[in-house]
């Protein structure tokens, strides 16, 4: 068994470190299967989930600003989740001076809580064990092997344009254009139009090492496979499935009383 | 270990023959350049901005087909038919490795061309590690391109294409974005190579240090070819053809 290595944001590998990494995505898998299939209205079994997730978090001692920074990504759900109350049909009940739909603030809580739960839930699973093990996870599962493929092309390049994002911005910010206004956006539209140019060229000057390496067309995700293995220790398959399997036996009894 | 003999004790040679290009838009890249590089031998390859540098190695992997000319790696012509036992011969390490690190670590990008040949399991492995070894980066598998130094990353590109035994090495400006320290631990890999090495660069010291030979070109034309001690002392060479600046006078500054 090789060294469990370093993990980047500081978080423990253990307990739920030596475990095989299939394993872990199939946790994963099973406990978003169950959020998914919660009732909207079902207030405590989504009380169960976010309490089994705020254990494993505390028992793996994810950094609190890890997943403060993943809830940003929910920024666009919120936006859009805030429409649906306003214009929603049905019952309406006043909330101060607004005229609120009661389906949509029922449909608003499903997806910004479904949202929730799962970024959550990703995050802690990202934050255990480095990404190439998620994606090794993933290629065992048998997951479609595009699929794997186009997440690890995602994860390595979205750190690159975000890099790139951030040096345009910077550039603008030293010539005057610090765009907090709507009205300022010009330049941020420019650049984003620049970005979007910039990764292009990317894509291509990144298909042309791959050929001049012997690419030819057809996938080597094989690679992607882990190649030792990592016997899975009972205690750890046991701490494993407990959130998923509490998730279901909460969302099963929600259906069934429903 | 593969059996039979290996390939990287076999160093290339690449032969370039009234080699022109054309690009698309009707800009005119190479124009009759003409040079044999034997087995082995270390040539820098010199040239202002625009000259020429990057189209001349994209054609000596085969990433570009020659139109006018040939151009030829050990006995085959670079064409349709022999372009992936080519690209397999002369390995290429891209300007900027952010192109050429693809995946999410290190380590299973280094196994990437070796992995497309068929190696598997233990030999795999241990392919991998004597690369990341070659280039002092053992141990950096597991990392993801991003945790990495610009000098780091360098080398590792470097070690994605030493994975794959090239007899041939062809660098495009591979220390433009390098400190010193980072130069110095480039130039110690490049040294314990013993494969032909055709490295693009600005820089006359990295010419001098890893160039045996230097070839300048000056839009699109080979206009100098000759043992680096010769070339690179000829200053008027240099500056006529935009590869080094005139020497100029200690400017004074008027006294108090
Ligand atoms: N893909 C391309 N399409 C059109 N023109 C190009 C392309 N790549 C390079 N050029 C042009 O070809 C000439 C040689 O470019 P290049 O080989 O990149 O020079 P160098 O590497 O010496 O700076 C330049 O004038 C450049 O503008
Ligand atoms: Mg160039």
């Amino acid at each position: 068994m090789r060294p469990a290595p370093p993990v980047p944001g500081g978080a423990q590998p253990l307990p739920v470190g030596a475990t095989v990494a299939a394993a872990r995505v199939a946790a994963l898998l099973v406990f978003l299967g169950a959020v998914v299939a919660t009732p909207t209205r079902s207030l405590g079994t989504f009380a169960v989930h976010a309490g089994g997730l705020s254990l494993l978090a505390l028992l793996v001692r994810v950094p609190a600003a890890r997943l403060r920074n993943a809830l940003l990504l929910e920024v666009p759900v919120v936006a859009f989740a805030a429409l649906l109350p306003l214009l929603g049909v049905g019952p309406h009940v006043a909330v101060g001076p607004l005229d609120l739909s009661v389906p949509g603030l029922w449909e608003a809580w499903s997806i910004l809580a479904r949202a929730t739960l799962g970024l959550l839930a990703t995050t802690i699973l990202l934050a255990t064990m480095p990404v190439a093990d998620v994606l090794a996870g993933c290629g065992r599962l048998r997951l479609p092997s595009q699929l794997v493929a186009v997440a690890g092309f995602a994860l390595r390049y979205g750190v690159v344009v975000q890099d790139d994002a951030r040096r345009m911005r910077l550039a603008r910010a030293a010539r005057g254009d610090d765009p907090r206004w709507i009205w300022q956006a010009r330049g941020l539209m420019a650049s984003t139009g620049a970005l979007f140019v910039r990764s292009f060229e990317r894509g291509e000057r990144v298909h042309r090492a791959m050929l001049a390496r012997g690419y030819d067309g057809r996938t080597a995700l094989h690679i992607l496979d882990p190649t030792a293995e990592r016997p899975l220790r009972p205690t750890h398959a046991l701490l494993l499935s407990v959130v998923p399997i509490a998730s279901w036996t909460a969302t099963g009894a929600a259906l069934v009383l429903r | 270990m593969t059996a039979g003999p290996d390939r990287a004790d076999h160093p290339a040679s690449i032969e370039v023959v009234g080699l022109g290009h054309v690009h698309p838009e009707g800009r005119r890249a190479l124009e009759d350049v003409s040079f044999r590089i034997g087995p082995g031998e270390r040539v820098a390859l010199l040239g202002a901005n625009g000259s020429g540098k990057t189209t001349l190695l994209l054609h000596l992997n085969g990433l570009l087909r020659a139109t006018e000319g040939l151009v030829r790696i050990d006995d085959l012509t670079v064409d349709d038919g022999h372009v992936s036992t080519v690209r397999r011969r002369v390995g290429f390490v891209f300007q900027d490795a952010d192109d050429q690190l693809f995946l999410p670590t290190i380590g299973r990008d280094v196994a990437f061309g070796p992995a497309k040949e068929g190696l598997r399991g233990a030999a795999l492995d241990e392919r991998v590690a004597a690369a990341l070894d070659a280039v002092g980066l053992a141990g950096f598998a597991d990392r993801a391109p991003h945790q990495l130094s610009a000098g780091e990353r360098r080398r590792a590109a470097l070690a994605t294409v030493l994975a794959m035994r090239p007899g041939a090495l062809v660098l495009d400006e591979p220390t433009a974005d390098l400190d010193a320290r980072g130069r110095v631990d480039l130039g110690r890999a490049l040294d314990a190579m013993s494969c032909t090495l055709v490295l693009v660069t600005h820089d006359l010291v990295v010419a001098a240090e890893h160039g045996d030979r230097v070839l300048i070109l000056d839009e699109g034309r080979l206009v100098a070819d000759g043992p680096a001690a010769d070339l690179l002392d000829d200053v008027d060479l240099l500056v006529r053809h935009g590869v080094a600046t005139p020497p100029r006078r200690r400017r004074t500054r008027p006294g108090p």
